[in-house]
């Protein structure tokens, strides 16, 4: 390689404008001259470099949990194959109890009824450790929440509209705490009564023709309640929010009248 | 176990060992910056998510090759994000098969790259900022083609077609760009040492 087609090719690299077969030349190149290798890592860094230059913004605060809810998820696929291997070794199990039966039909009762003792043990264990991964992404994904929502408390400039007064129950009050770019936000309230099994609240977007669910939630042993609304405006024109109480697997529309009424007043 | 304060490389040995923990403080520590590299060049936030999260996905499985001696953990996380970036543009643009001159969005990244953040962390910002002036005191022609290249994720045939100038001169600006950039931030580091 000559010198001026190694430098270019040096800088194409670093600023990732090379086809992969041209990277792995360059990379070759470098494994057999550290000079080169070190005039490569000059460049990268430089290059690396430029991402710091962008204008810094703060991700959306539930991609960590999405993240660390996908590794999960592929580090029980990573398992999976200990699974794969127990269970070959039973149908090998089972293959040498089906042998024994032409021989011996009581021994291959009891290998056939043991196999399938470990089975049932097996497969027990599996959907625990699966409930339990379960219960453990939920609450990554509740925490997550809660730094969302104490990230948001910490804004100086978030945007809050604060509900009316309920003539269905007094008591109740609630408010929308948005990010100062209207992206995201909470839905937080108080004073909401508990509900009887089988019933939960829903969060409805008031806009001028119809509404739109926002989300289900229920209330703590407190009357307290909160429901992330990411992104925070769905489509069109927004009113406010209005809460129901309804089925606990949600409705398409309200069946009841609002129990509490967050005004937006939107100038868009 | 307190992750916050381990350092890269002892984080990233404890990704190998597959630590969870390690990655979501690997994500804390440079998570900010890879959304917004994609976000700059994607102009999409639920493309640079997409992004963000290929990125520490990859860090996951690939946190066995990473190499010290090849550069900066940092380095490497970004330019994972680089690549990701460059590939979900290119697709774009093979999906609309974009091909428009210098447009406004191009234009508009010259800004944004050269825009201080009022939001930024301070370290961030500090090392944004010595990014920004060394790339600031390039020649304009050495720098188009930097941005073009790096921001836009255009290959140097692409970048030559679209300025309408040999591919030569292309790569010799690419290559000089870097080299006074490279130069540029050492200058800045002495400077502030």
């Amino acid at each position: 390689m000559k010198r001026d087609e190694a430098q270019d090719l040096i800088a194409a690299y670093a600023m990732g404008a090379l086809s992969p077969r041209e990277m792995e030349r360059v990379e070759k190149h470098a494994e057999r001259s550290a000079e080169y290798a070190s005039e490569l890592r000059e460049a990268v860094e430089a290059a690396g470099a430029l991402a710091l230059a962008v204008p810094q913004h703060d991700p959306p605060p539930l991609l960590r949990a999405r993240i660390i809810h996908r590794i999960r998820s592929e580090r029980r696929l990573e398992r999976r194959p200990f699974w794969g291997v127990l269970q070959g070794w039973r149908l090998a199990a089972a293959g040498a109890a089906g042998l024994l039966l032409t021989v011996l039909l009581g021994t291959t009762l009891f290998l056939s009824l043991r196999v399938s003792d470990l089975e049932d043990q097996s497969h027990e264990l599996e959907q625990m450790a699966s409930a339990q991964q379960e219960e453990s992404d939920r609450l990554a994904v509740a925490l997550d929440e809660q730094r969302a929502l104490g990230y948001l408390m910490t804004i100086p400039n978030k945007i809050v509209y604060t509900s009316r007064d309920s003539p269905m129950i007094p008591t109740a009050r609630g408010m929308v705490m948005a990010t100062p770019d209207k992206r995201w936000g909470f839905l937080v309230s108080e004073g909401l009564e508990a509900l009887p099994e089988g019933q939960g609240y829903q969060a409805w977007w008031i806009t001028n023709n119809r509404r739109i669910s926002a989300g289900l939630f229920t209330t703590d042993e407190y009357g307290w309640a909160q429901l992330l609304l990411d992104p925070l405006h769905p489509e069109g024109k927004i009113m406010g929010i209005g809460i129901t109480v309804e089925p606990d697997t949600g409705s398409s529309a309200p069946t009841t009248p609002d129990v509490l009424v967050v005004e937006m007043d939107e100038e868009e | 176990m307190e992750y916050a304060h381990l350092e890269d490389e002892t984080l990233v040995g404890r990704v190998v060992a597959r630590e969870e923990a390690a990655l979501e403080a690997l994500y804390d520590r440079y998570g900010r910056r890879v959304y917004s590299l994609a976000l700059t060049m994607l102009h999409d936030p639920g493309a640079a998510e997409e992004v963000t999260q290929e990125v520490f996905l990859s860090v996951w499985r690939r946190a066995a090759s990473y190499r010290k001696e090849r550069g900066r953990l940092a380095t490497w996380i970004l330019s994972i994000a680089h690549h990701r970036a460059v590939d979900a543009l290119r697709s774009r643009r093979r999906r609309t098969q974009q091909d428009e001159p210098m447009d406004e969005r191009m234009e508009r990244s010259f800004a944004d790259v050269l825009t201080e953040s009022p939001d930024s962390a301070a370290v961030l910002q500090e090392e944004g900022h010595y990014v920004r002036q060394a790339l600031q005191e390039l020649p304009p022609e050495q720098k188009k083609v930097l941005v073009l290249a790096y921001y836009h994720g255009l290959t140097q045939g692409e970048i030559a077609q679209k300025l309408g100038h040999p591919l030569g001169t292309v790569k010799t600006r690419m290559r000089l760009g870097i080299h006074k950039l490279r130069h540029g931030l050492e200058e800045q580091l002495r400077t502030q040492a």
